[in-house]
């Protein structure tokens, strides 16, 4: 076995002592501290204007689909980050009577949408207002095609709110500027530069990254999410220590002669 | 959520989803030409199950939009073109046949030059129009982040703007600022990029790592 293998096969192991460690815990009843993430907070309250209002909330997991083609970048698990949103969302939008509309730009993702929606529906003890219409697919694996469906959709329909938390890219412009001009309060959230950056112009409600993935501890108070968020906090810690730790190697290594790190 | 040690039907599907997550991981740190197999036979049937959600994805957007037409709703015209659309590409792609070597064949591949010719004829302009406008719309977005005074918001802009300035011809040809435009791409936004890759990939991995181990099951029934 080459080095990189090895590490990876203890990076690995690593991981799931602390994933375990962490549900422990958790269950035990020590909770991660959470700084708060306002875009979360505009999301609820939509949800539950949505109640009062009769508009639906769109929820989305982007353009983000299972695996990745040939040359492509995966984004399976910004999907699954999405799809724990929009599983939480529904849950409260069961629980007080709001309209959701999910969509979806992916075969795949639309089926597993349709089955996280309808167990939201099914655990807050009102499987009879899950509607499988709430759950659209309006695109399949072409980001512009669903950018364009999305925009679209804004156009058409008069919405409370819009949550789109996954993989997209920059044409995700040709949704949130319609959004912008149609005045809809849009939670926007990407793990992609590009889409960033034209996110940040057109919406103040902005999840950065790793935030989409600690956005259902937020939304959340089982168990299962708030151990995800100790171990991102875990890691994310041990990552910075490695990273200073390097840093400050590679200075005094060459003072004292020492030789170089593995793959520096 | 129940635990899946007391639910049989979680514990299977926990079983099944941690034991192939698990192979193709095997396979993808080079355990061995068995668990290659393996891991290429789960991938073959994931991409199965992915066309038969494509065929029951297809078969909802039509029946959307069979029931659009229907209710007659004022937009019904957009589901006449879709549908249409959507009945070409399927002819095109599946059953229009071409003239072959050996006689009429029915098209293997999106390579086959009647598919090929909708996409090229219809799809790629009206895709290349999108991406076109999206200069506009960052125009316009642009001037509005600037209007509303948003501290992000106008960081980015300026940046952007910054960036655009900085790489006109006559500018490059000033001492210092290639250099400098260089050290800003190799050492700010790379660390900037990287930072957000890490968290990320943070995020990945305890996502993936919480499914193998059925902590997290986003495909079982509660």
């Amino acid at each position: 076995m080459t080095l990189p293998v090895i590490f990876f096969i203890i990076a690995l192991a690593v991981v799931i002592a602390l994933v375990w460690l962490h549900h422990a815990q958790v269950i035990a009843g020590r909770l991660p501290e959470r700084r708060p993430l306002p875009a979360l907070t505009v999301l609820q309250a939509a949800l539950a204007r949505s109640a009062e209002t009769g508009r639906p909330v769109h929820l989305s997991p982007g353009a983000s689909t299972i695996g990745a083609g040939e040359g492509q970048r995966a984004t399976t698990a910004e999907l699954l980050a999405g799809l724990n949103v929009v599983r939480q969302a529904s849950e409260q939008a069961a629980a007080s009577g709001s309209i959701i509309k999910i969509s979806s730009a992916d075969a795949v993702a639309h089926l597993a949408l349709r089955g996280a929606a309808r167990q939201a529906y099914r655990v807050t003890g009102q499987p009879q207002a899950f509607d499988p219409r709430q759950i659209e697919l309006w695109a399949h694996a072409d980001p512009m095609a669903y950018a364009a469906a999305v925009a679209a959709q804004y156009r058409r329909e008069p919405l409370e709110a819009s949550a789109m938390i996954g993989a997209f890219g920059q044409e995700v412009l040709l949704a949130t500027e319609t959004g912008v001009t149609e005045q809809l309060p849009q939670i926007l959230g990407s793990t992609h530069p590009s889409a960033l950056a034209v996110m940040a112009v057109t919406t103040p409600h902005l999840l950065i990254g790793e935030e989409i993935f600690a956005a259902e501890a937020h939304l959340s108070s089982a168990p299962g999410p708030q151990a995800r968020l100790r171990t991102h906090d875990t890691l994310r810690v041990a990552i910075i220590w490695l990273l200073i730790f390097a840093f400050g190697y590679g200075l005094i290594r060459a003072a004292l002669g020492w030789p170089a790190l593995p793959g520096w | 959520m129940s635990s899946p040690l007391r639910n049989p039907r979680q514990l299977i599907a926990a079983l099944i989803a941690g034991v192939s997550g698990l192979i193709v991981l095997l396979d993808f740190v080079g355990a061995g030409p068995a668990v290659a197999t393996l891991a290429a036979v789960l991938v073959q049937w994931a991409a199965l199950i992915t066309a038969i959600a494509v065929v029951i994805g297809g078969l909802s957007v039509l029946r959307a939009h069979v029931s659009r037409l229907r209710a007659r709703v004022p937009d019904a015209g957009y589901s006449v073109v879709l549908i249409t659309g959507m009945v070409i590409v399927i002819v095109a792609g599946i059953f229009y046949p071409t003239r072959a070597a050996t006689g009429l064949s029915l098209p293997a591949t999106l390579a086959a030059p009647t598919i090929r010719a909708v996409f090229r004829l219809v799809y790629e302009p009206l895709a290349a129009s999108l991406l076109a406008l999206l200069a506009f719309f960052a125009l316009s977005a642009m001037l509005r982040a600037l209007r509303s005074g948003r501290t992000e918001a106008v960081i980015v802009v300026m940046v952007a703007l910054l960036a655009l300035i900085i790489q006109l011809p006559p500018l490059t040809l000033i001492p210092l600022i290639g250099q400098t435009v260089q050290w800003l791409n190799d050492y700010l936004v790379a660390a900037g990029a990287r930072g957000l890759l890490l968290g990320s990939a943070i995020g990945a991995l305890v996502a993936g790592v919480r499914l193998l181990i059925g902590f997290d099951m986003p495909y079982a029934d509660r």
